[in-house]
């Protein structure tokens, strides 16, 4: 099934994937962010908040948006 | 459409369509002016394809006329043309993959508004005339430190330059700057400006795509976080002095106190005398012309020579005359090699060796018996420089006496 799928922690483009029946929210978040903590993530399911093991439908719209990231001084 | 409290029912949702519309309309504007935008550079591609081909053109008129400087010249030219070519394919593929991505329907621009109004718990503030969409952070604490509430404000006008970082400003609420610089609400923040850092490319992202919860999302991650390697001023030195010169705020352990001006400077803005050592400011201190070292105001003086001012280190005495010129005023004598002022020197000589020097003028005939004295006791003249000195003189006076007295006959033809 085809899901809507939008990381705002990389180039924050919006991609439609392919994902497997049954997959959940949680495992999703493990596939694509190997090496993220979920908790320092607004994970949303169109536009929702989402519990962990809430299984994905045909067409949904995942977001992951970051909640801590680093500014920095503009390049002079 | 002014309001902070949100609230639900149809009204609610009314005020959400109508703000959705206008943002709507300027999404689709932004998206039209992409499409203009890529066609005009299309258009600019097309002309650059035609000099390209007319520099083909004269290569092959010049080959069969076997004119090989010309040959060479529109090579060299096509290489030219060729970069510019690769960089407007470059720029022109990235606007049409912009130009493929469909523009946001007014259902998507109005769910983004009520998410991120549940996002912020709070109601989005449009201002039609200024086309500016806000929503207010909650107080941004970072390390204990209160920098108060931020007014993320995007410009619906601006969103053609959201490359540029110009589409929104991020405006302190209850501004709490640091010390040394009041245009720094925030540790990333200056001007109004954010520096997104890695949020960049997803922050412009999300706005030119009119995901605007993502947008609004984002620049409150970065306000929450704080990025100690990379900031305007650091929050450790939030409530410290700022540099007199450059304005950075600095803690009291890092601050240099000017001893003449008396006022605080950072370490880069702060130097000291290279005569007398004392800490000043650059402001307090002038650059020696001669060392190109600083030095203070009681360290100076000026060549009595040309006049430049230098410190006292690189002012030297003139051991002739005494007067104090610099390194680039003295000259040595090729009789002594003593460094001496220029005034000092004529045609490369002090004036002791060019007396040496001079051909000896004719004296006075020396008296007999003085004459005889001489002779007859030379160890009494020895050990004394005048006396050697008078030696000479007389020496040679006598020598001139003799050639004087008989002249050389001429040589036969």
């Amino acid at each position: 099934m085809r899901i809507l799928y939008i990381n705002n922690a990389g180039g924050g483009y919006a991609d439609y994937i392919s994902v497997a029946e049954g997959t959940t929210v949680e495992k999703l978040f493990a596939e694509k962010m190997p090496d993220a903590n979920a908790s320092d993530y607004l994970i949303r399911v169109n536009r929702q908040p989402c519990a962990r093991d809430q299984r994905l439908a045909e067409g949904d719209r995942v977001s992951i948006v970051p909640t801590k990231i680093e500014g920095a001084r503009a390049a002079a | 459409v002014n309001a902070n409290e949100k609230s639900q029912g149809p009204n609610d949702t009314l005020r959400l369509l109508r703000i959705a519309t206008v943002v709507h309309d300027g999404l689709l504007g932004y998206h039209q002016r992409r499409k203009t935008e890529a066609m005009m550079s299309l258009s600019r591609l097309n002309e650059s394809l035609d000099e390209l081909r007319q520099l083909l053109r004269r290569f092959q008129w010049a080959q069969q006329r076997s004119m090989q400087a010309a040959m060479t010249s529109q090579i060299d030219q096509a290489g030219r043309q060729m970069r510019i070519l690769s960089c407007q394919f470059g720029e022109i593929q990235h606007q049409l993959d912009d130009c493929q991505q469909a523009p946001p329907k007014l259902a998507d621009v109005l769910a983004e508004l009520t998410q991120a109004e549940d996002e912020f718990d709070q109601a989005v503030k449009f201002e039609r005339a200024a086309k500016t969409l806000s929503l207010t952070t909650d107080r941004i604490v970072l390390e204990d430190l209160d920098l108060g509430r931020f007014e993320i404000q995007m410009r619906l006008d601006e969103l053609g330059r959201a490359s540029q970082g110009r589409a929104y400003q991020v405006i302190a609420k209850e501004p709490n700057p640091a010390s040394g610089n009041d245009h720094v609400p925030h540790p990333h923040v200056s001007h109004d400006t954010l520096c997104e850092g890695d949020a960049m490319a997803a922050i412009r992202s999300s706005l030119v795509a009119g995901r605007l919860c993502d947008f609004f999302t984002l620049v409150r991650s970065v306000l929450t976080t704080y990025n100690p390697d990379s900031p305007y001023v650091r929050l450790d030195e939030w409530d410290g002095t700022p540099c007199y010169d450059c304005g950075a705020s600095i803690g009291s352990d890092d601050l240099f106190f000017c001893e003449r001006c008396e006022h605080d400077y950072c370490e880069s803005c702060i130097g000291s005398c290279r005569v007398c050592g004392t800490t000043s400011c650059y402001e307090c201190m002038t650059r020696c012309e001669s060392c190109d070292r600083m030095y203070c105001e009681a360290c100076g003086g000026s060549c009595d020579e040309c006049g430049e001012s230098v410190c006292k280190s690189c002012l030297i005495e003139c051991s002739a005359c005494g007067s104090k010129v610099c390194d680039a005023c003295l000259k040595a004598c090729k009789g002594c090699n003593r460094r001496l002022c220029q005034s000092c020197v004529t045609d490369e000589l002090c004036k002791e060796c060019a007396e040496k020097q001079q051909p000896t003028k004719p004296e006075e005939p020396v008296p007999h018996e003085q004459q005889e004295q001489t002779q007859a006791a030379p160890s009494q003249r020895r050990g004394s420089t005048t006396g050697r000195r008078r030696l000479a003189s007389r020496t040679a006076a006598t020598a001139g006496t003799r050639r004087a007295g008989r002249p050389r006959r001429r040589p036969a033809a």
